[in-house]
């Protein structure tokens, strides 16, 4: 590579543009529409809402963006992660590595934390707890739910205002938060699982989900044709940032550019974070196109690269004065790395005269009855029934030659269920994220995994099993399968945990890296821990927070928030 | 092979129908079909409705899908026109040979050939790749564009992965729900 193009200069540098990135810009561009912003880019564009894209997604279910995916072949695979665990850690289909993020890939499972998530280390010895409560992220979960345009219900025990006033510490809500959107209905292919979910005393539940444009339930939410499904890129694209570099087919000066110092430099992967001592001056990148080197300078740069890259990127930007990597002092960084266990439990029953399948690509039934402070000790669980049962594919059926009344027989004979759970698991020291030898062909270095779960941890998992065994039980269902699945870095975190002592995490409370004075990460690698749901939700909560703490102003009140719904795109 | 993640919105039961689908394509430049040559590709598609009686109207309510399939699809990279032009010759060829009735049931309900080209490493011949690349995916948008509903009688599907609603929000019932009935077993 040749050196090297101007610096360029700027106000905020945000490395990345996920949906934390994004969220960030959102937030700094809200007080001052002039505000400089650099968001740098390591993967490429890939079009969104394409109406020849989405044809092709639904005849081959290969998606526009798959390219920006970690390669898949398994040889690859195994080049770019240099994985060692005993739980054999599953690195495919993690992340997109592109413009707008994993959001393009992402199922739009939107839950808040609940307020005992925060205090995973106090109530039960393992894990870590976070630097605050619950309270402090409370208003701005509030707003993340309107700017993802999650469709909830809150009559749900653990939504519910009432369980919120008699009980603050159940409810991961309080009174006047309505979701901003009515939730999706439950099939009727998720009629006996809620009648078994009742008879054993687990609460049904309806899937929060954000749908940020109307949606028209195609049902290929990976690749939505209409932009319904939030997507960091799209959100970005409205707010329609110069393109400094890109290989977009979008006339980029069609944009009127509201935010006129708002910039996008795609292709572009940060090599390492310029220090001078605990000031971070800026950051150098590769130019992929142009085979060249730059250096963009910056007051304040956040590191929103996702669970993997951001603890990378520490430790790549080593200097005199940080000789392990940036945040590294206390050798914090890339360890205590959380994952979801997955558990399944799948049943067969002969006969399905009502000819069900599942008609959304999404699920909607879900509960959280077991995501409560009595299972912490042993994991909570998130339990939702797997979207894709009962199924036939009819398309898979007449390829095969089947004629029409074999494949209504098919229909008729039988039919799968399964039921599925996210266990929560404990950040453990020596879980870890960190650099491998060589570099992918993105041009980011390798990735070396360490992850290992320990006996009692699976003991722990295959307890919770039999949980979902005796749903499918109660369904009068004979089991198919049951198991723990293998972990993987989808819904990573822990990486830079939060902390309030550097000797115990990588960032403090305001997500700045302990010892640097302007160097902040913003990425699931701040969450000290995973609890059992989905992360992004609480990400973007968090990227709203850093946003006013980067300008100063106090958090939002609950109770001056109005009435949000104008908010909700539509 | 480990199981999708559960909120990867993957086509989760629609699983690909080959490794590099689009690998083997006739190469050619994007253009646009002749009318009469288009007219001859609706046919192929109406037979897939005739075939399996799933349809109504002879297809009608699944044209303008179709229309915007098949142009997009030769208009934009990497364009389908030569393996569209191929397929035509391939099931006019087979129609001359074997008459219309048999010739369709050749191309459509034949496992035979179903099982030989399965991927696109098997597709070897020009029917083969008719059948992989035009007939396979037709049939594909006739069910995404409504061939579905023509499973299941009366308990037909509301929807299916791929098929474009139309309606607005929640407010519209866009699946069967669950209703509870009044014997406690689901409707
Ligand atoms: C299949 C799947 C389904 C999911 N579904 C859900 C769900 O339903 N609900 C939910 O809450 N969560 C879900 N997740 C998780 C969700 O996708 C992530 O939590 C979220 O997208 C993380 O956002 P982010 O901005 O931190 O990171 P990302 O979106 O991964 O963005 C990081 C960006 O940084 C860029 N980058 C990395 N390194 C560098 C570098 N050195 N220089 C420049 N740029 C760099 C990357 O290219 C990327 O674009 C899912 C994840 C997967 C894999
Ligand atoms: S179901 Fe809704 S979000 Fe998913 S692809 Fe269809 S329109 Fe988009």
């Amino acid at each position: 590579m040749r050196p090297t193009v101007k610096p360029i200069k700027t106000r905020f540098l945000l490395i990345g543009s996920g949906i934390a990135a994004v969220t960030l810009a959102e937030r700094l561009l809200r007080k001052d529409p002039h505000t400089e912003i650099i968001l740098l880019e390591a993967g490429k564009t890939y079009l969104s809402k394409d109406r020849r894209k989405w044809w092709d997604y639904v005849i081959t279910g290969k998606a526009a963006y798959a390219e920006g995916e970690d390669d898949p072949d398994p040889k690859v695979l195994k080049r770019d992660f240099d994985v060692d665990s005993n739980a054999k850690w599953d690195c495919n289909n993690n992340r997109v590595l592109a413009h707008g993020g994993s959001t393009l890939h992402w199922g739009g499972w939107s839950l808040r934390l609940k307020p005992e998530d925060f205090h995973l280390f106090e109530n039960t010895g393992r894990g870590a707890n976070w630097p605050f409560g619950y309270e402090t992220l409370n208003a701005y979960y509030y707003l993340a739910e309107h700017r993802l345009a999650v469709c909830g219900d809150v009559s749900e025990s653990w939504n519910h205002f009432r369980t919120a006033l008699l009980n603050p510490d159940k409810s991961p809500r309080r009174a006047a938060q309505p979701y901003p959107l009515p939730p999706f209905a439950w099939t009727a292919a998720d009629g006996e699982m809620i009648e078994a979910f009742r008879k054993l005393g687990i609460e049904p539940g309806r899937l929060p989900i954000a749908r940020y444009r109307k949606c028209m339930a195609t049902g290929t939410c990976k690749y939505c044709p209409i932009g319904a499904r939030y997507t960091a890129q799209d959100a970005l694209d409205e707010l329609c940032p110069h393109l400094l570099s890109n290989n977009s087919a979008k006339p980029a000066e069609e944009c009127a550019h509201p935010y006129p110092n708002l910039y996008l430099l795609t292709e572009s992967p940060a090599i390492r974070i310029v220090m001078d001592k605990r000031r971070a001056i800026g950051v150098d990148y590769l130019d992929a196109q142009h085979q060249i080197t730059g250096r963009i300078e910056a007051d304040t740069v956040v590191v929103c690269a996702g669970a993997y890259e951001s603890p990378k990127l520490l430790l790549q930007s080593t200097s005199d004065f940080w000789p392990d990597g940036v945040g590294n002092q206390h050798a914090q960084v890339g360890h205590y790395l959380v994952s979801h266990s997955i558990l399944r439990a799948a049943g067969e029953t002969l006969g399905n005269e009502e000819c069900w399948i599942q008609e959304y690509d999404f699920p909607t039934l879900m509960s959280r009855t077991y995501d409560t402070p009595e299972y912490q000790r042993h994991g909570k669980l998130f339990l939702f029934k797997n979207r894709k049962y009962p199924h036939l594919s009819f398309p898979d059926a007449m390829i095969g030659g089947s004629a029409k009344h074999r494949i209504e027989k098919d229909l008729r004979e039988k039919r799968k269920m399964e039921v599925q759970a996210f266990l929560e698991e404990k950040g453990k020291y020596e879980n870890y994220v960190g650099l491998g030898t060589g570099r992918t062909s993105k041009l980011l270095p390798n990735t070396k995994i360490v992850f290992h779960r320990t006996d009692a941890e699976t003991a722990d998992a295959l307890s919770r099993l039999e949980l979902l065994k005796r749903i499918i039980l109660e369904m009068k269902y004979k089991i198919l399968e049951c198991e723990v699945d293998r972990p993987g870095g989808h819904h990573a975190t822990g990486t830079c945990r939060m902390s309030v002592l550097p000797e115990t995490g990588v960032v403090d409370a305001d997500l700045r890296v302990h010892g640097a004075d302007n160097l902040f990460v913003c990425s699931n690698a701040v969450m000290p821990t995973g609890a059992a749901v989905n992360p992004t939700l609480t990400l973007a909560a968090l990227s709203l927070r850093l946003g006013d703490y980067l300008l100063g102003q106090p958090p939002p009140k609950l109770e001056e928030l109005n009435d949000l719904s104008a908010e909700v795109p539509q | 092979m480990a199981n999708a993640f559960p909120d990867d919105p993957a086509l989760g039961h629609e699983k690909p129908p080959a490794e590099k689908p689009l690998s083997g394509l006739y190469l050619s430049e994007p253009g646009n079909l002749e009318p009469a040559e288009l007219e001859s590709l609706w046919e192929v598609f109406l037979q897939i409705g005739r075939t399996w009686s799933n349809v109504v109207n002879d297809s009608a309510g699944q044209r303008s899908s179709w229309l915007e399939f098949v142009q997009l699809r030769c208009l934009q990279e990497p364009s389908y026109l030569k393996t569209y032009r191929n397929a035509l010759s391939v099931v006019r060829e087979t129609v001359d040979q074997k008459g219309l009735v048999d010739a369709y049931r050749f191309l459509l309900v034949n496992p035979e050939l179903s099982k030989e080209t399965k991927e696109a490493k098997d597709i070897d011949t020009a029917l083969k790749h008719a059948k992989f690349y035009v007939i396979n995916e037709f049939i594909r948008v006739q069910i995404v564009a409504g061939g579905f509903r023509g499973f299941g009688g009366r308990n037909h599907a509301y929807n299916y992965n791929g098929f474009l609603r139309g309606t607005r929000y929640n407010r519209v019932q866009r699946v069967r729900t669950y209703r509870p009935a009044k014997d406690g077993r689901t409707k």
